[in-house]
């Protein structure tokens, strides 16, 4: 009764095929649903198309996975990275297998398996995927690596009630939310400071942002391991998904911060001139603020590197809380891949 | 890291479909989707088997590529606890 057949693709995709996409992952997030918004991430990223598996039972599409190409650096070189993304398959075919070379295969084992052959024998050096310890155990069985990032940051707690780490731990919660509400009330009065001292922020859309990318694209690469590059091209096309934000000083284009977007926010560069007094403080109770009115999850600060040193001051006036966090990301790369795929340095540029 | 014995992970198999209101039959022959066993079910029985273990088992692609069947599974998942041992 298997009938299930897998259909491998190198895009760019038209649009009926953005459609199935969809129809499929769009049920699980509404974001691939707009077939502006797939195809934008999947046709119009620096590279001008991405890796799909499409799973049909007879004519009806029941799954879909993608790679999405990132550039990557690392080691003094530039290399070609594979983001996992959009994996759906339908619940009543979850259960079936589909052919894999030679033999059958669980569809989703296979689904995941098939496309991740497919990129990096097309050209991808490594992939990395951040996803749930289920199907990072899936990936595991696919050759996927553990890399583990534990990193220093100081939070702000927008909506704890939806944090994961919290769930079944009542008194931790509580503790939480009284927090988001300590950090609400000195960023109300921290922003009304500010404001009366004449230090405002504004929000820089598309056209005003040119001077703060290219800053961020001269962010010196890691010195050990690989990361996501911070190239002209790929944060042009984060900006045109809304993935990042920028913020500036009124009347200084050089004093800025740039953050992503989505639930789990974080700071990924900042510019501060001497000259430019309550800079820190204004531009991160600007992106807290703008993380509230987002209904975000989070915000943070790295602690560690230029970003801790420009802002950890500002990140204790506004209540941040200090936390190490742990992050998984399973990673397996093509042979000849210069570098341990598990030394990646992990920063919110691996989420999309 | 422990060991695990193959009558173990079965157990853990069973309990796994009971939960979900299905049952696992004594054949290991039996094919894995008329059981309606899933890939996400594959890979939380490897996690519990990983707990009981207190370590990381150990793949090789080649062996992930035929599960078909209960026998597939309860072998793949010995061999890997095996390996990581």
């Amino acid at each position: 009764m298997s009938g299930l057949h897998l259909e491998l693709r190198r895009g760019p995709l038209d649009p009926a095929a953005l459609a199935i996409v969809g129809r499929t992952y769009g049920t699980i997030d509404p974001r691939y649903a707009d077939p502006g918004f797939a195809d934008t991430i999947f046709n119009r990223n620096p590279h001008g198309f991405s890796w799909h598996a499409f799973v049909r039972d007879g004519e009806r599409a029941v799954g879909h996975y993608s790679v999405i190409p990132m550039r990557a650096r690392g080691g003094g070189a530039s290399f070609l990275a594979g983001k996992g993304e959009a994996l759906y398959l339908d619940e009543t075919c979850r259960a079936r297998t589909l052919r894999l070379g030679e033999d059958d295969a669980p569809a989703g084992i296979a689904l995941m398996s098939a496309l991740h052959s497919h990129a990096l024998g097309d050209g991808a050096d490594v992939l990395h995927n951040i996803t749930s310890a289920e199907i990072g155990m899936i990936q595991r069985m696919d050759g996927f690596r553990v890399a583990r990032s534990r990193r220093a940051q100081a939070h702000f707690l927008v909506s704890p009630s939806q944090l994961r780490q919290l769930g079944g731990r009542p008194a931790q919660a509580a503790l939480a939310r009284a927090l988001a509400l300590i950090q609400r009330g000195a960023l109300a009065w921290t922003r009304a400071r500010l404001s009366a001292q004449g230090a405002r922020t504004l929000a820089c859309g598309p056209g005003e942002d040119a001077g703060a990318l290219a800053s961020f694209a001269r962010t010196p690469p890691p010195t050990e391991g690989w990361t996501i590059d911070r190239d002209a091209a790929t944060l042009r096309w984060l900006r045109s998904m809304d993935r990042l934000t920028v913020v500036r000083m009124e009347r200084r284009a050089d004093a800025f911060a740039i953050a992503n977007t989505g639930r789990a926010r974080e700071v990924l560069h900042v510019e501060l001139p001497p000259d430019a007094p309550h800079a820190a403080l204004a531009l991160l109770a600007s992106l807290a603020h703008d993380a509230v009115r987002a209904n975000a999850w989070t915000l943070s600060v790295p602690l560690e590197g230029p970003i801790g040193a420009a802002l950890a001051a500002a990140a204790r006036m506004l209540c941040f809380r200090p936390r190490t966090l742990e992050q998984l990301v399973y990673v397996k790369a093509a042979p000849g891949f210069p570098l341990r795929p598990e030394a990646l340095v992990y920063d919110r540029m691996f989420n999309l | 890291m422990s060991s695990i014995s193959r009558a173990t992970v079965r157990q853990m198999m069973q309990a796994l479909l009971q939960r979900q209101g299905k049952s696992l039959p004594a054949d290991e022959g039996v094919r894995l989707q008329e059981i309606g066993f899933r890939s996400l079910d594959f890979a939380e029985l490897a996690l519990r088997v990983e707990t009981k273990l207190g370590g990381s088992m150990q793949f090789e692609t080649s062996v992930l590529r035929s599960i078909q069947t209960v026998r597939d599974v309860l072998d793949f998942m010995e061999r890997a606890a095996a390996d990581g041992s």
